[in-house]
């Protein structure tokens, strides 16, 4: 599988890491968070079949994390773009 | 003989990190790309002056390759103009880092393609043409800084033997 990196363009999947579920914002009000949800903060993700919007890091070349909106099924990547803006509208 | 493979020795080597050229522009970078000489690369290139080498690795980030200098000149010289471009920057020198090797000859992208995913192509990696990635299972910066059928590899001491091992078995069909 090639992954588009948005610096470095497409490489072979074995050059990146997986990050996990993107767009986890991080609590508003920390103090406010019960252990619940900061159970759920931690460790609890979507599971979708379809498009999923995710972290990776292009470990074996630049070294930075980007997010990308992969098909879980089809494992077609339709977007790539770097952390902080916001996700793609796709399909 | 259509490849040959050299330890390309001693070379001075400084990882340059501007903060303020991580989104692709380099309009404030004036005073560092003044003291260098030379203009720094955009992905995926290199650029060259004399025997001065700079090879883009990831935005904002640079290796600069230049020739032998024991007494850390590249590096000190670049104290001030860092000073100048802004917040967050460095120049620290990984001479010992790294070992320089080049591979050379008409067979040479075909022996790297054993173990390299990057297309070598020259539509795709031609001349001033560089990446940060694997090579045979070793992280390394591989570059083409000119026309020639010559690339340069820039592999961790550590892992340098047995990238040297590696790439002497995969040229021996091409003897």
């Amino acid at each position: 599988m090639l992954i588009p990196c948005p610096w470095c363009g497409e490489r072979e999947e074995t050059e990146f890491h997986y990050g996990g579920q993107a767009h986890v914002a991080y609590p508003d009000d920390p103090s406010a968070v019960d252990d619940a949800g900061w159970a759920a903060y931690l460790f609890v993700r979507d599971n979708s079949k379809g498009w999923f919007a995710e972290r990776w890091l292009h470990r074996a070349g630049c070294q930075r994390w980007f997010n990308a909106v992969r098909h879980t099924v089809t494992y077609e990547i339709a977007a790539a773009y770097p952390p902080g803006a916001t996700r793609p509208v796709i399909g | 003989m259509t490849v040959e493979l050299c330890d390309v020795a001693r070379r001075t080597l400084v990882e340059l990190r501007l903060s303020t050229a991580e989104d692709g522009d380099l309009g404030n970078t004036g005073p560092v790309q003044a003291a260098l000489d030379l203009t720094l690369p955009g992905p995926g290139r290199t650029s060259q002056v004399g025997g001065r080498l700079a090879v883009w690795l990831g935005p904002g980030w640079w290796l600069l390759d230049d020739r032998p200098d024991e007494s850390g000149g590249l590096e000190a010289g670049l104290v001030h103009p860092l000073r100048a471009t802004g917040p967050r920057t460095s120049a620290v020198d990984v001479s010992a880092g790294f070992v320089v090797l080049e591979l050379t000859g008409p067979s040479a992208a075909e022996v790297l393609a054993h173990g390299c995913s990057i297309d070598l192509h020259r539509r795709s990696f031609g001349p001033g043409s560089s990446a940060r990635t694997m090579l045979a299972k070793a992280q390394v910066v591989l570059a083409r800084p000119d026309d020639g059928p010559t690339y340069r590899i820039w592999v961790r001491t550590s892992f340098s033997r047995y990238l040297v091992e590696w790439l002497l078995d995969a040229a021996v069909e091409y003897r």
